[in-house]
């Protein structure tokens, strides 16, 4: 399959079941609703390392509280190690922020499913920071913690919402070199943004240092992807790279629903496909022995 | 489809009637002959509810405003006709909606666990009394003891919502151990007298003894009054994150405040220290 001349390759990518949470973070003005949800979804590229894979969706245009405000969402493989990365980011990166409240986001992704939402206690622990001062209010049906700190208040709602999502979709730009997989990424990842319900949790979307798993390593269970380093796909056998690839990078996707990383994927893909200089398009997949989910690329760009 | 009844007031009753069967629960699965057949306490005998109101029975179809397309299914009963002397309607109701188009007695809406009770006019004493959930909204006035606890409970008004436009009496909340009540005008003394938890706002000026012995809890004045108990203490005049909830949530349910959101600023006062000081008054410095 071709798009726009490049071409597509028929393969999928190979994507996990993951729990979900979606965060809003109002502050005193933009400024410092932003500060307190870029340092909470900061270091939360992979779960491999991070423990937690976040992302910051943009502006809530419609927070509890009625001030300024920022969603985030965020993936881990379980809901304990959810929770207790929530547990550490929130009482790290948002108590810790001037003005700040913290809010269970709302899931209108999941009405009418109840069945993939649970909850989880974070305000009702936090709140032992407190130190017996802490005080709790209920209001519609919602309890909230009162905590006191050297600014005022911090805010924190009791229960946090987790919800069935998934993580770990994926596509490869193959490109001539890097100024145009560069330019290519840029412009997916600008169309991508505009979708909520996903996170794009690399650094400005895209990663350099796709893995494949094992090493000649013992001690190390994921490595580099060899297949994919133009730098030495000279000396690798299985080399995946034509004579004229030079530069590979990969945009990983997050979704709270299947539905929508495809649909992430397929903004992102002709995106990319309209830069010059993009040769191939593929995905990244374990034979599909692994990941629950499998995103065909020419399915999702509407091919056989 | 919504079962909407609806009950119009013959004449006035002379002597007090309790009304306490009038709710959604009992009337939902009623037929017309049941509705007429029901008898209320009419001073010291019972009478059928026929002798004081026509009944009429009907079906509407209704979409939940906020779950747009999800088909409301409840009952409704509409009240009309001044209801003064009527005491305790919708008391200990937990679905559906009772719209009172009048003024109404004493007790209405006590011991109420859900559903949502209107009254366009002004209500009694007692009202919400021990309330435990679901929404009350008064547009006009309300006596005293809204959401108190009756005599010899420990404890008021133990979740739900209660909403006056007007004005309201003397000890408002007191006892109360969870749940909100909003005045938007003036109140009588000692709101949240004993209050233990929960939160009480007052809109306009409050009579004397703000709080007295209050244990927890948070009373709101946005138009202070008279000098709190000395055994109240000022800690700061902050922005209080928990009003932008409030505010929110008061909005939603078409509760308007005379004030904004935005750039307000509350003094905080520890209180009452006669009761180990746990409890909160915030008083409006600007807006």
């Amino acid at each position: 399959m071709r798009l726009n001349g490049v071409e597509i390759e028929d393969t999928f990518a190979e994507a996990f079941g993951m729990r979900a949470a979606r965060l809003t973070i109002t502050g005193i003005n933009d400024n410092w609703a932003y500060n307190g949800a870029a340092a909470v979804t900061g270091f939360a590229t992979s779960v491999i390392g991070c423990g937690v894979e976040a992302g910051i969706e943009g502006y809530s245009s419609n927070t509890p509280d009625g001030r300024p405000g920022m969603n985030c969402l965020f993936f881990a493989p379980s809901k304990d190690e959810l929770e207790s990365n929530l547990l550490k980011r929130i009482g790290q990166a948002v108590m810790t922020c001037p003005t700040t409240a913290c809010f269970d986001g709302d899931l209108p992704e999941f009405k009418g499913n109840d069945s993939a939402l649970s909850k989880v206690n974070i305000g009702g622990k936090l709140r032992f920071f407190g130190d017996g001062y802490q005080a709790s209010k209920v209001i519609g049906a919602k309890r909230y913690w009162r905590i006191p700190v050297m600014e005022g208040e911090f805010l924190i709602q009791e229960e946090f919402t987790l919800a069935k999502a998934v993580g770990g979709g994926n596509f490869l730009i193959l490109a001539e070199n890097v100024e145009s997989a560069l330019q290519a990424c840029e412009a997916a990842v600008v169309k991508m943004k505009e979708l909520k319900g996903i996170i794009l949790p690399f650094p400005g979307g895209v990663v350099r240092s796709g893995s494949k798993v094992g090493s000649k390593y013992k001690f190390l269970t994921a490595s580099t992807n060899t297949a994919y380093c133009p730098t030495i796909k000279g000396r690798v056998e299985d080399t995946m790279l034509s004579e004229n690839t030079n530069c590979v990078l990969e945009i990983v996707i997050d979704g709270l629903t299947d539905e929508l990383v495809s649909k992430a994927m397929g903004i992102g893909i002709r995106a990319a496909v309209e830069v010059p200089g993009v040769l191939r398009i593929t995905a990244g997949n374990y034979g599909g022995r692994l990941g629950k989910y499998h995103f065909h690329l020419h399915k999702i760009l509407g091919g056989n | 489809m919504c079962k909407q009844i609806t009950l119009i007031l013959k004449t006035e009753p002379s002597l007090p009637v309790e009304a306490e069967n009038i709710t959604p629960d009992n009337l939902s699965s009623m037929d017309a002959t049941e509705i007429n057949n029901l008898l209320l306490w009419y001073g010291n005998e019972q009478r059928k509810l026929s002798e004081f109101f026509t009944v009429e029975i009907s079906e509407v179809e209704e979409v939940d405003e906020f779950e747009e397309g999800t088909p409301l299914c409840h009952t409704r009963i509409i009240i009309k006709g001044d209801l003064i002397r009527f005491k305790r309607l919708g008391e200990g109701m937990s679905s559906g909606e009772l719209l009172i188009e009048g003024s109404v007695g004493f007790h209405t809406g006590a011991l109420m666990k859900g559903g949502t009770l209107i009254v366009r006019g002004n209500a009694g004493d007692w009202l919400g009394a021990q309330m435990e959930g679901g929404k009350i909204i008064v547009q006009g006035s309300a006596g005293h003891f809204i959401g108190s606890g009756y005599r010899g409970n420990p404890q008021g008004m133990r979740g739900g919502m209660i909403l006056i436009n007007g004005d309201a009496g003397q000890m408002v909340g007191s006892r109360m151990r969870r749940g909100v009540i909003a005045i938007n005008g003036n109140c009588g003394d000692a709101p949240g007298y004993r209050m233990l938890a929960g939160t009480l706002l007052i809109g306009g000026v409050p009579g004397i003894r703000v709080g007295a012995n209050m244990k927890r809890g948070t009373i709101i004045l946005l138009k202070p009054g008279e000098l709190l108990l000395p055994t109240f203490y000022y800690n700061c005049t902050y922005r209080c994150p928990v009003w932008g909830l409030l505010y929110r949530e008061l909005k939603d349910q078409g509760f308007n405040l005379q004030c904004s959101n935005k750039d307000i600023y509350f003094k905080r006062y520890s209180g009452d220290g006669n009761e180990g000081g746990k409890g909160e008054i915030l008083t409006c410095h600007s807006h």
